[in-house]
């Protein structure tokens, strides 16, 4: 479950890392009259939308997780599919501030609901001294793949000529989000198919337990 | 903060003044930014994280929280105080190492705060943290318009510190393991 998990976090941290650092670098270039209302609607959209994406996907998780162990998975696989038209037209549109804050915060809401189920997951097949670690070793890996998507993404940016033409910051998060979001998908579904066997798997040892124990 | 103080871009009398932007200040971040504000966080922010998750095995975590709040705090104060490029690398090395102990620590707090069915509701609730801090980081534009970029980045870094000293004090220490069985 940890690896699989890590392997899907590992694409979501390769397009959050370019998204948080140069998503603000496209749009200040690119609509730099706009950056007090920028200031102003992207705090209001990361703050809202990013803790109404997380604090939903938590809610759903725990709520359905009985119905189906699978829920997990489900919610960080929709957010993933979700968030990349929604970062695309975000980052592709550049002659109209409003429709790529608009794009950005469907982005923010569809697609933040991730960590939590993610890192639940790990947590619940893992032992309660290794939670720390798992989620520091967890957190290496994704910082990782994030830090070599940055240095990249910059490569390519100078590359590009991004100084001088900044809608090449759009063209290529969108390009780097794809990878990420394609990516984490088909990782975050095996990773559910293994919690599932492994909680399957406790629940049955519970019950014999429970059955061999004298009443 | 260090996104929109690089996406930072002045207009009128303000335009390359090393007050306003930091590309001013420090002309190499157009070669470097990539590296500076990603790779020179990120190798201490990975590799310390995995000492960090050993530390938060063996701690007492609100103080390794509380404390390595506010010491990434003060990387973000001498980072604008400090008139120096190679400076600012350092303090960016220094936020990634500091910061490692973030994560670990509390999610193995909430873990032993909440029983496995609201762990990820209160899960989300610590991840939904980094959106509001990332929302209200956009502020940022608005005191480098107002201040300059070194006076936000100390501002934003004594407010830290004052939140570390507040997490010494509110938070509570939780028993280990009180909820969970072993899988």
């Amino acid at each position: 479950v940890t690896k699989w998990t890590t392997i899907a976090g590992c694409f979501r941290f390769w397009e959050t890392f370019a998204i948080v650092y140069y998503l603000p670098s496209f749009f200040q270039k690119v609509y730099p009259l706009f950056k007090g209302e920028y200031g102003l609607y992207n705090a209001m959209i990361v703050a809202g939308m990013g803790f109404l994406s997380t604090i939903v996907g938590g809610l759903l998780s725990d709520k359905y997780e009985k119905k189906s162990r699978m829920t997990k998975s489900y919610i960080c696989m929709i957010g993933s599919a979700l968030g990349l038209p929604a970062i695309m037209l975000c980052t592709l549109v550049t002659g109209n501030f409003y429709l790529s804050l608009f794009a950005m915060a469907v982005k923010y809401l569809v697609a933040e609901c991730w960590m939590s189920p993610a890192i639940t997951m790990m947590q619940a097949t893992v032992k309660p001294e290794d939670q720390g670690n798992i989620v520091s070793a967890h957190l290496f890996y994704l910082t990782i793949a994030g830090c070599i998507s940055t240095v990249l993404l910059g490569q390519a940016a100078n590359m590009m000529g991004a100084a001088t033409n900044p809608a090449v910051y759009g063209k290529l998060l969108s390009i780097w989000s794809a990878i990420g979001y394609i990516g984490a998908v088909p990782a975050f579904w095996k990773a559910g198919k293994l919690y599932q066997k492994k909680m399957n798997q406790v629940e049955e040892e519970a019950q014999a337990n429970a059955k061999l124990s004298p009443a | 903060v260090i996104g929109f103080t690089y996406g930072y871009q002045a207009v009128g009398a303000k335009f390359n003044s090393p007050t306003y932007m930091i590309t001013a200040s420090y002309p190499q971040l157009f070669a470097y930014y990539g590296v500076i504000s990603s790779f020179a966080y990120s190798v201490t922010y990975s590799t310390l994280g995995v000492w960090a998750g050993v530390l938060s095995g063996k701690m007492n975590r609100k103080v390794l929280l509380a404390i390595s709040c506010i010491l990434w705090s003060l990387t973000t104060v001498g980072g604008g105080a400090i008139n120096s490029f190679a400076f600012f690398c350092m303090m960016r090395v220094a936020l990634g190492a500091f910061q490692s102990a973030c994560n670990p620590a509390s999610y193995s707090i909430i873990a032993d705060y909440f029983p496995p069915a609201y762990r990820s509701t209160a899960n989300a609730i610590e991840t939904s943290g980094s959106y509001v801090g990332g929302g209200i980081a956009s502020f940022s534009v608005i005191l480098i318009a107002k201040y300059g970029w070194r006076a936000m980045y100390q501002i934003i870094g004594w407010l830290g510190v004052a939140v570390g000293v507040a997490a010494l004090l509110v938070i509570k220490e939780p028993e280990r393991g009180a909820y969970d069985l072993a899988p």
